[in-house]
């Protein structure tokens, strides 16, 4: 029988094809057999209650606080700053991350924390909470350098933190890692975190990957974290995580191959705009949309702001109230400003943040939306991390 | 799971499994330590026998060491891990210098159905290197994630195993060139290793390189073969 069988595949196509067919249906299967099935939609969710400031009319900005984030011990740089909002119940209403060390790309460089107290009204002096040695042990392969770290807290209150990770080759070797908090119950003089893995986003060795702004939360309580391809072109990505912090899929944003740092902002639960950083030198802020919950995206003109090719920032806080941190002058990164928005495409100058001499630099905004505060900061000449808090005025009647 | 779920489940893109990373973890030393043991052992190639798998095994071990002693870990900094095609490769060609230690025979001869894996291979390779570089309207890369994308390929594998008929892959590499790749597949499905998507398992940069660069080799010989006159040939 064997050999009847065998002669049977030998010579003919159709019995070669029918176990052909078996073979992909049993892979197949199994396959599937190893999925969670399919994750539903995504539907955008504010930051905070829409109630607490969907009645009031957008008004000034009103400042609530200034100064600077304290840095670890002996270190001169600081750059590209990312806010985390906390909790009501929790002792601390912001977290900031950064990183720093002797210089951007240094090998001393390592992620440091800070944390907001509500009692104090004070920011911790800071501490390193990840370092590239560190993360080479559970990863079984070197990093580096590090960079850009971006928070966000799931619904279990698990602090996860995503990390550009650099191999041979400077940021165009730049890889994005994920942490997650080690203990959630640990005070923050302990906060320490575990690697959960290396976001598998590129062919090219996985390389060229970089993290820049904050997650997008979700209702179902997983966020679409925006991230940009970097090796001579660039173009922007939004990665989709569950409640879990599991990936679970990536688009891309844009087709233009000049635009980067994605920043995302929520018109509504399935209309999201991507405003982006523009290396090109059209100079102006990039936009693009997408009205099914992020499955598609779409390019829009290009908004009417300049642009230096730097990076924007920004928060929808709830319908019609939109936040821009970005350069404000086509000249440099010496102007630092907060636009309003009501729809997206149309921006109006808020609030002036900083506003220093050519050859200044105030850069890389992060904006947070927390207790009806809005929270920005931003790096201020590299060396350190400048903060400013606003609440919203009622608009005159 | 209704049919309407299995579909869906069949051609979602955003319900990947990736490998944890203690998987991980093992697995990028072992495929390095495979990869370089073969170099080793082809370095080696004139060495009797003990001691080139003496240095076959001295250097799959030294990549297994723990930390920056290793090669793996600098290996891993610059390209991450290798596919698991090329592992399986490598492990087969391991085997086949066994066999050819003890004195067996090991076909050398390149089938044209190899051939045509290889071609496949190459363009594969170009597909996803200019998706990274986002010339396509669609993510290819990101399709990898899919149920959808391990059915096309072992069906694309499939396909071309039945028409292409047992002729000649019956004793040749050529059967090795087309289960290799369903060998492949299975391995993914069941430990998702490399990364979770499937082109990371079947194709690295790397192996592309080497597929081209061996492609153009025998074509260059072939049409150079098909050019001197058969009196002048050896």
């Amino acid at each position: 029988m064997p050999d009847s069988f065998a002669d049977l595949i030998r010579r003919s196509v159709g019995a070669r094809l029918l176990v052909g067919l078996l073979v992909c249906v049993m892979l197949v299967g199994l396959d599937i057999g190893y999925r969670q099935g399919v994750t539903p939609v995504a539907r955008a969710g504010w930051p905070g209650s829409e109630k607490e400031s969907a009645g009031r009319a957008i008004g000034a900005l009103v400042p609530a606080g200034r100064g600077h984030i304290p840095m670890p011990l002996d270190t001169p740089a600081a750059h590209a700053s990312n806010l985390l909002a906390m909790p009501v119940t929790h002792s601390a209403a912001m977290m900031a991350f950064w990183f720093a060390g002797a210089r951007e790309s240094a090998p001393d460089v390592q992620i440091a924390a800070s944390r907001f107290d509500r009692t104090t009204q004070q920011w911790s002096q800071a501490r390193w909470v990840v370092n590239r040695h560190a993360l080479a042990e559970p990863l079984g392969f070197g990093v580096r350098r590090l960079g850009n770290p971006v928070a966000w807290l799931d619904p279990q209150g698990r602090i996860h933190l995503f990390v550009v990770a650099t191999g041979w080759g400077g940021w165009a070797a730049a890889r994005v890692v994920h942490l997650r908090q080690h203990d959630q119950d640990a005070d923050f003089a302990n906060l320490s975190f575990d690697v959960v893995r290396v976001l598998p986003l590129s062919w090219l060795w996985n390389t060229s990957f970089l993290v820049r702004t904050a997650p997008l939360p979700l209702q179902d309580g997983g966020m679409v974290l925006p991230v940009h391809f970097e090796l001579g072109i660039k173009y922007p990505v939004a990665l989709r995580f569950d409640a879990g912090g599991e990936f679970k899929g990536m688009v891309r944003i844009s087709s233009r191959k000049h635009l980067l740092q994605p920043t995302l902002l929520m018109a509504s639960e399935s209309h999201w705009l991507a405003l982006m950083r523009d290396h090109s030198p059209v100079g102006k802020v990039a936009a693009a949309h997408t009205t099914d919950g992020g499955q598609h995206w779409s390019d829009l003109p290009d908004l009417a702001l300049d642009n230096p090719d730097s990076s924007v920032a920004g928060v929808a806080v709830a319908p019609g109230k939109m936040f821009l941190a970005h350069n404000s002058s086509p000249h440099g990164r010496h102007v630092l400003a907060l636009s309003a928005s009501v729809d997206g495409p149309k921006w109006a100058l808020a609030q002036g943040l900083e506003k220093g001499v050519a050859g200044a630099e105030y850069s890389y905004p992060a904006l947070a939306w927390s207790e009806d505060r809005l929270w920005v900061t931003y790096t201020d000449h590299r060396q350190r991390i400048a903060w400013q808090r606003f609440s919203l005025a009622a608009a005159a009647r | 799971m209704d049919l309407s779920a299995l579909l869906q489940s069949l051609v979602s893109m955003d319900n990947p499994v990736l490998p944890s990373l203690s998987v991980t973890r093992i697995a990028l030393p072992l495929a390095w330590a495979v990869l370089l043991g073969c170099a080793a052992l082809g370095l080696a190639g004139r060495w009797s026998r003990p001691y080139r798998w003496g240095l076959c095994a001295g250097v799959m071990g030294w990549t297994l060491l723990a930390g920056a002693l290793s090669p793996a870990h600098w290996l891993g900094l610059a390209f991450q891990s290798p596919s698991a095609m090329i592992v399986f490769m490598g492990l087969g060609w391991l085997a086949g210098q066994g066999c050819r230690t003890r004195g067996a025979a090991v076909p050398v001869r390149v089938e044209p159905v190899v051939n045509r894996v290889i071609l496949a291979g190459v363009l594969l390779g170009w597909v996803l290197l200019l998706d990274t570089l986002a010339w396509w309207p669609v993510s290819v890369y990101a399709w990898g994630f899919s149920a959808s994308a391990v059915g096309v390929v072992a069906g694309l594998v499939v396909l071309f195993w039945a028409v292409s008929g047992s002729a000649g892959l019956s004793s040749s590499p050529g059967q090795p060139a087309v289960l290799l790749p369903l060998c492949v597949l299975l391995f993914f499905v069941l430990t998702r290793l490399p990364t979770g998507n499937v082109w990371d398992a079947l194709l690295d940069p790397w192996l592309w390189v080497a597929l081209q660069g061996h492609w153009l080799f025998s074509a260059v010989r072939r049409r150079w073969a098909g050019r001197v006159p058969p009196a002048t040939r050896a």
